[in-house]
């Protein structure tokens, strides 16, 4: 597989996407500048060569640097592959060109890793076999997280409810400072009697269920769950909520192992 | 879940302040350090640049006034599975994590610093402006003067810049 690898913008981004794809198994070229291709000829090194391939099985740009590189022509491509440095649309592309979808391509620590690009590289041969192979999970767009999503808010429900009622937290919890700085809160978000009735209404399993789609429907509910979470990389998140459902009443400290996991998600630098 | 605000959060700050607006600062300091004066892109390419800022400078306004609307966790009741949760709750519910979302965000501070950043980029451009309709070419005498301004120009862009990040869902989702 011929593959050509096109980023002006940021020659060390497109540098290590071209070493991984060399490593994938495919003959890669990189056009990092206007001075030409440049190809690797033994390891890691690559050089300067005059010569490349006219016909390209596989070309992966920086969407910016499509119009650049018309300084040197690149030849004919079978297959384009986008990445953004910014982020990538995020509507489901069903027809070429396709994307890297999944994130923006901002920096080294964003270029696909080895195996994602060993999957995209599997990808566009088996497009030569067949129409519709399924696309890798790089080149489709984040999944929604929807119920990851709803149990973070249904967990900070139960935890407001919690503190409002003047219970003291007895285990470490995640963004402690920002629920102190909400406790001052509680009295314009409700009065002494509201929080006594929200309380109970979150210890009760059906408060949680109900949203989700009801107690007839648990184990519906908990695979829903489990398939986000490998989606997510959440891990554990079904377990603690099956373990939120074993008890009579819905206890702090198990809500609060679940809030750990799904507070690691969007909680950076903050 | 990618939002709309943020694909035109990462557009204004990746396509038009980093790719476009700096690399082109970039292009001219590049020049004025080489004394390649007579280069016409010097004058022209900052005038672009500053007649585009005008409309990415409404651009950052309308996203600034729409953050709180668009991010807020309020947007999840809209959809499954929370749209299932019962009025009583809702009631209750959504201004609790709407009131506990922007104090663990700081969404308000971060709103407002990036407003700062950009009202101090637009002061740049204007000085930028004043000089360039003065200006037909560089010299000797005026290149000095030129480059403070470029720098300046350079530095208040990076620092808007940097403020959009700190606006990046990464940062201030759920």
């Amino acid at each position: 597989m011929k593959t050509a690898i096109v980023d002006m913008t940021n020659p060390q981004r497109g540098l290590l996407i071209a070493r991984r794809i060399k490593d994938s198994g495919s003959e890669t070229w990189l056009l990092c500048d206007n001075k030409g291709w440049y190809f690797f000829e033994h390891n890691d090194e690559y050089k300067k060569h005059g010569k490349p391939p006219t016909e390209w099985d596989l070309a992966i740009i920086h969407k910016t640097d499509e119009d650049k590189s018309r300084f040197i022509p690149i030849g004919d491509i079978a297959h384009t592959l986008y990445y953004c440095g910014g982020m990538p649309p995020q509507d489901d592309i069903k027809e070429e060109p396709f994307y890297i979808q999944c994130r923006a391509v901002e920096d080294e620590k964003s270029v696909p890793s080895l195996h994602e690009l060993q999957a995209v590289v599997a990808f566009y041969q088996e497009l030569k076999k067949s129409k519709n192979p399924d696309k890798p999970s790089l080149l489709c767009p984040p999944p929604s997280l929807a119920m990851a999503s709803s149990l973070n808010i249904l967990c900070q429900g139960y935890i407001s409810a919690y503190l409002a009622m003047g219970n003291e937290t007895t285990t470490e919890i995640p963004h402690e400072e920002s629920w102190k700085q909400w406790q001052n809160s509680t009295s314009s978000l409700g009065n002494k009697k509201e929080w006594y009735d929200r309380y109970q209404a979150v210890i009760s399993k059906e408060w949680w269920l109900e949203p989700l789609g009801g107690s007839k429907r648990i184990e519906e509910i908990i695979n829903k769950i489990k398939e986000e979470e490998t989606q997510s990389g959440l891990k554990g998140v079904a377990e603690k909520f099956r373990k939120i459902l074993k008890k009579t009443d819905v206890r702090y400290d198990d809500v609060i192992e679940l809030y750990k996991i799904l507070a690691k998600r969007g909680s950076r630098d903050n | 879940m990618i939002t709309d605000w943020e694909m035109r959060r990462s557009e204004l700050s990746h396509d038009c302040i980093q790719n476009s607006f700096i690399g082109v600062i970039r292009g001219v300091e590049g020049n004025l350090m080489a004394e390649r004066l007579a280069d016409p892109f010097n004058l022209e390419a900052v005038k672009e640049i500053a007649k585009r800022w005008a409309l990415w400078s409404n651009f950052a306004e309308d996203l600034f006034t729409s953050a709180i609307h668009e991010l807020s966790p309020q947007k999840t009741f809209s959809f499954w599975p929370l749209s299932n949760c019962p009025p009583d709750t809702k009631y209750w519910l959504i201004p609790v994590v709407v009131e506990f979302w922007k104090i663990r965000t700081k969404i308000e501070h971060k709103l407002s610093e990036a407003q700062q950043k950009k009202d101090s980029l637009n002061a740049v451009v204007d000085e930028i402006d004043r000089f360039l309709a003065t200006t037909k070419e560089l010299n000797a005498e005026n290149v000095g003067s030129y480059s403070v301004l470029v720098e300046n120009l350079k530095q208040a862009a990076i620092e808007f810049q940097m403020s959009l990040a700190r606006l990046s869902v990464r940062y201030i989702a759920l």
